[in-house]
């Protein structure tokens, strides 16, 4: 069976010319919920706007494919790429309140997702309230009136996952999604993604710096660095056997509450510099 | 990376400059006595003109006076008025700003009231009923101008003052116990020179085109020729002598623009010095 | 937004006009002599003018002068014109309408203009349009609104008779109007050949007073759709699956309109004082006008009444302004 989503030797540049994503290699199964794990910097957003076609001004996709649904998305007409969006695909930003419009009702926005799938005024008010329940937002009949800057991070971002999941798409993209939030908001939100996943049986791709957070959520994982894929596979095996040193030292570096007397153990930076090293090596010998 | 040459300064500069000389020189410069009619030589065109007359290179007006003399004996009040005034709002304008922004309070809510005032008079309002009041004359378009000009000239320095109030250097002449005046004129005011430049050539501009319309609607002196002069004597006779409108407003075009030029100049020039 | 906080700020403006009158009653004891000295003819006996001294209060000491004067003005006494020995506040009004018209067709010409300009300079940038606008508007600001106002008279009058360069309406016309709102009413009794005669009058005056405004906010609104752009709910817009036009214009224009309309409300109050200019140059009949003729024959209750007349709207327009960034920022609407 094809997967929902394949990117295959995706390569990315910046507006100068410097290269981002170095040949992305990425699976994700229909109802799966995948990790992509990384240090900041690594390309994690930018592989996911890649695969969502929203990239920053200036940077392009130079090279490889990005199937989605068994279409060659890179090949699409724009405009049937972006029907895509806000039906097949939906994302959740990382920070839930920049992601809201700050002069526009919380209403409106949510109601533009609803509008999109043919709903009426009528009907959409009624399903953003539903949606507003669904994320365990209390009084939705208020909030729906308010304002973003009226609302807590947390709220704001349960608005985004309802709007995300209010597409009913095949994939949501969920970009640190709780990285901004308070640790006990962040345990929430976790829960509800979860929750609303199962629900809904929805692919997920869920981008994060923190491998706790995959250890609980993801059913299958790679790990980025330098905008190429290092290591993937199954959240429990690549825990029990890491096959990268990088991915080791990851995990050697994971807080355990469990085992308190381990200490910290930070990546060595020696390990990162010598990826890099690599990296710039690979960068000079694809120029020249 | 910058160029090394500061084109707008050197080209404001340099025209500013050459106005300066013409006004001055415009008694040796002009081939004609700009007031002397010809009745038999009205209306004649520019150089490049099949029927032109040598003796008037860039025509004659429907009175049949020299143009090129009048445009440039035109220079004289135009500077004298940008001169003059801008000395006079900016002078008022920025000293008043100054105290305004270093005393606060009482001080500064007079001023502040007072810039509100002046703002809430359309500025051509404020020039002519200056001008009923103490008649036509270029006395009355040199307070005109200050008149309408000082309020910008208060609220920028001020505002500029407030910020600079709170900086480290006035912060710690005042802990040395500096006097108020010294702070002011010795630590606070050269810190505003490069704005108080860029908006006195910016408040020239205007001037120029205060006094241009003031001239045009006939409340500077009749006595002269002055641009706006020409523009109001041209504009009769545009379909007879269309250089005459098109010339004097070019005279003003071209200052303004220098004017503005320079004070860009200025603007990069100083902020060059910052860095 | 409530209906006290514009009360508020409304007083809040009493000070600023109480100034604005105080100014006026200064320059009118700057005069030469004084008001009266303006009205006699040379048969006047001294009696006649102690007597008309009198009339004005002129013999009370100033500050009782004062006094009397903001008490007419209370009272919505302007005074009696000196020319014309009409109510001055009577003539005033009459020719406000005329004056409104005007700028408000400069308004509408400036802000729509202004803003296609600025939404087609983004939704185009980095192709001509956005170079178009950018070079627009910086030959629209470099060129002073006094020469805009002759370059359209001789462009578009005299050398190609599109419009009329004067006037307001041919003078046959205007007997059929039964309120000062010319264009107002021929719209509102459909008569499009007469609101057409007007137009026509109005396009040149207009389009001169309407120049600076559109060019600002063509300028201000596109570097602040730029910078909407650049936020993350300009991101989620296009996750959503929204068009460039409909993020463009649901999403980026409602913040975008925010430092628009703080930089282009001083703006808009320039362009209602630059009527009294543009008026004397296309021979409008409004307050500019009038304020001029006043000027000349030295009609001081006249002066007095426009003056008072901008000054109030001028505070007016400032209270529209600032309750215009309330409608439109809910983070203000709020505070
Ligand atoms: N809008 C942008 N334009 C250009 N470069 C960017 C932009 N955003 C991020 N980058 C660069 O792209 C690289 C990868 O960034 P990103 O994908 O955000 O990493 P991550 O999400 O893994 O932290 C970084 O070096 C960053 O400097
Ligand atoms: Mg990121």
């Amino acid at each position: 069976m094809t997967p929902l989503l394949r990117v295959e030797q995706v390569r990315a540049a910046l507006p100068g010319g410097r290269p981002v994503l170095r040949g992305v290699d990425l699976a994700v199964a229909a109802g799966e919920v995948h990790g992509l794990v990384g240090e900041s910097g690594g390309g994690k957003t930018m592989l996911a706007r890649a695969v969502a076609g929203v990239l920053p001004e200036g940077v392009r996709v130079t090279a490889g494919r990005i199937g989605f649904a068994g279409q060659d998305v890179l090949a699409l007409p724009p405009r049937s790429r972006r029907a895509l969006l806000g039906h097949s695909i939906a994302m959740i930003l990382q920070n839930p309140s920049a992601a809201l419009n700050p002069v526009l009702r919380v209403e409106r926005q949510l109601a533009e997702v609803l509008r999109a799938q043919g709903r009426s005024r009528a009907e959409a008010r009624d399903t953003a309230l539903d949606w507003l329940e669904r994320v365990q937002i209390r009084d939705p009949a208020r909030v729906l009136g308010q304002y973003p800057h009226e609302l807590s991070g947390g709220m704001c971002q349960r608005i985004v996952i309802a709007m995300a999941f209010a597409c009913q798409p095949q994939l949501i993209i969920a970009d640190e999604p709780t990285t901004a939030l308070d640790v006990t908001v962040q345990l929430e939100v976790l829960r509800l993604i979860r929750q609303l996943q199962r629900e809904s049986g929805v692919a997920v791709l869920f981008v994060t710096h923190d491998l706790g957070v995959v250890a609980k959520l993801c059913d299958r994982m790679s790990v980025l660095f330098a905008g190429r894929v290092l290591e993937c596979g199954s959240v429990a095996e690549v825990f029990a056997r890491p096959a990268h040193a990088y991915t080791a030292a990851l995990l050697a570096a994971m807080p355990r509450y469990d085992e308190p007397e381990r200490g910290l153990h930070p990546v060595p930076t020696a390990l990162v510099e010598q990826l890099w090293a690599d990296t710039a090596e690979a960068d000079r010998a694809a120029a020249a | 990376m910058r160029p090394r040459w500061n084109l707008p300064l050197l080209l404001g500069g340099g025209g500013v400059a050459v106005l300066l000389l013409v006004g001055l020189l415009a008694p040796w410069l002009a081939p004609h006595d700009p007031m002397e009619q010809d009745l038999l030589a009205q209306n004649l065109p520019p150089f490049w003109s099949a029927a032109r007359d040598p003796a008037y290179l860039l025509g004659t007006d429907s009175l049949g006076r020299d143009l090129l003399s009048r445009l440039i004996w035109g220079v004289r009040p135009a500077l004298l008025v940008m001169l003059a005034g801008t000395s006079l709002s900016g002078g008022v304008g920025m000293l008043l700003g100054l105290v305004a922004g270093y005393l606060g309070g009482w001080a500064d809510a007079l001023v502040s009231r007072t810039v509100e005032v002046f703002m809430s008079f359309p500025p051509m309002l404020l020039a002519i009923v200056l001008a009923a009041v103490i008649g036509p004359g270029l006395n009355t378009v040199i307070l005109a101008v200050a008149l309408i000009g000082w309020t910008r000239f208060a609220r920028v320095m001020r505002a500029e003052t407030l910020k600079l109030r709170e900086q480290d250097f006035v912060l710690a002449a005042r802990l040395m116990a500096v006097g108020g005046g010294r702070i002011l004129f010795g630590e606070i005011l050269p810190n505003l020179t490069p704005i108080a430049l860029a908006l006195l050539s910016l408040e020239m501009g205007r001037a120029i085109v205060v006094e241009a319309v003031l001239a045009f609607i006939g409340f500077s002196s009749s006595d002269i020729p002055t641009w706006g002069g020409v523009v109001a004597d041209g504009r009769d006779t545009f379909n007879q002598a269309w250089w005459v409108i098109t010339s004097g407003m070019a005279c003003i075009l071209a200052s303004v623009l220098l004017l503005n030029l320079l004070g860009d100049g200025l603007r990069r020039a100083t902020q060059r010095g910052d860095e | 937004m409530t209906a006290s906080t514009v009360l508020r700020r409304l007083l809040q403006a009493l000070p600023t006009l109480f100034g604005v009158v105080l100014i006026i009653f200064v320059l009118l004891r700057v005069v030469p002599g004084d008001p009266i000295s303006m009205m006699v003819t040379g048969e006047s006996t001294p009696d006649d003018i102690a007597r008309l001294r009198r009339a004005y209060g002129l013999d009370q000491p100033i500050p009782m002068q004062f006094a009397l004067y903001l008490a007419a003005l209370a009272r919505g006494d302007f005074g009696t014109s000196i020319t014309m020995k009409q109510d001055v506040l009577g003539l005033v009004l009459q020719r406000l309408p005329a004056t409104l018209e005007l700028a408000l067709c400069a308004f509408v010409l400036a802000t729509t203009t202004g803003m296609l300009a600025g939404l087609a300079a983004v939704r185009w940038r980095r192709h001509w349009p956005e170079a178009a606008v950018e070079g627009a508007s910086a030959v629209a600001l470099a060129i002073p609104e006094f020469l805009w106002a002759l370059i359209l008279v001789l462009a578009l009058s005299v050398a190609l008779p599109l419009f009329p360069s004067s006037g307001r309406v041919d003078p046959v016309v205007a007997t059929a109007f039964h309120t000062q709102f010319y264009l107002l009413e021929s719209l509102v009794t459909l008569q499009p050949h007469l609101a057409a005669e007007l137009l026509s009058h109005l396009a040149l005056p207009a389009l001169a007073l309407a120049i600076p405004l559109a060019a600002i906010i063509a300028r201000v609104l596109r570097t602040a759709l730029l910078e909407a752009m650049r936020q993350d709910y300009m991101l989620l817009a296009q996750v959503k699956g929204l068009s460039p036009n409909a993020a463009l214009l649901r999403h980026a224009l409602p913040n975008a309109l925010i430092p628009t309309v703080t930089v282009a409300g001083v703006q808009v109050v320039l362009l209602l004082g630059g009527t009294v200019l543009v008026e004397l140059i296309f021979a409008y009949p409004g307050l500019g006008n009038m304020l001029y003729r006043a000027a000349v024959n030295r009609d001081l209750p006249v002066i007095q009444g426009v003056t008072m007349v901008f000054s109030v709207l001028f505070v007016l327009l400032n209270l529209a302004v600032d309750l215009s960034y309330a409608l439109l920022d809910p983070r203000i609407r709020q505070a």
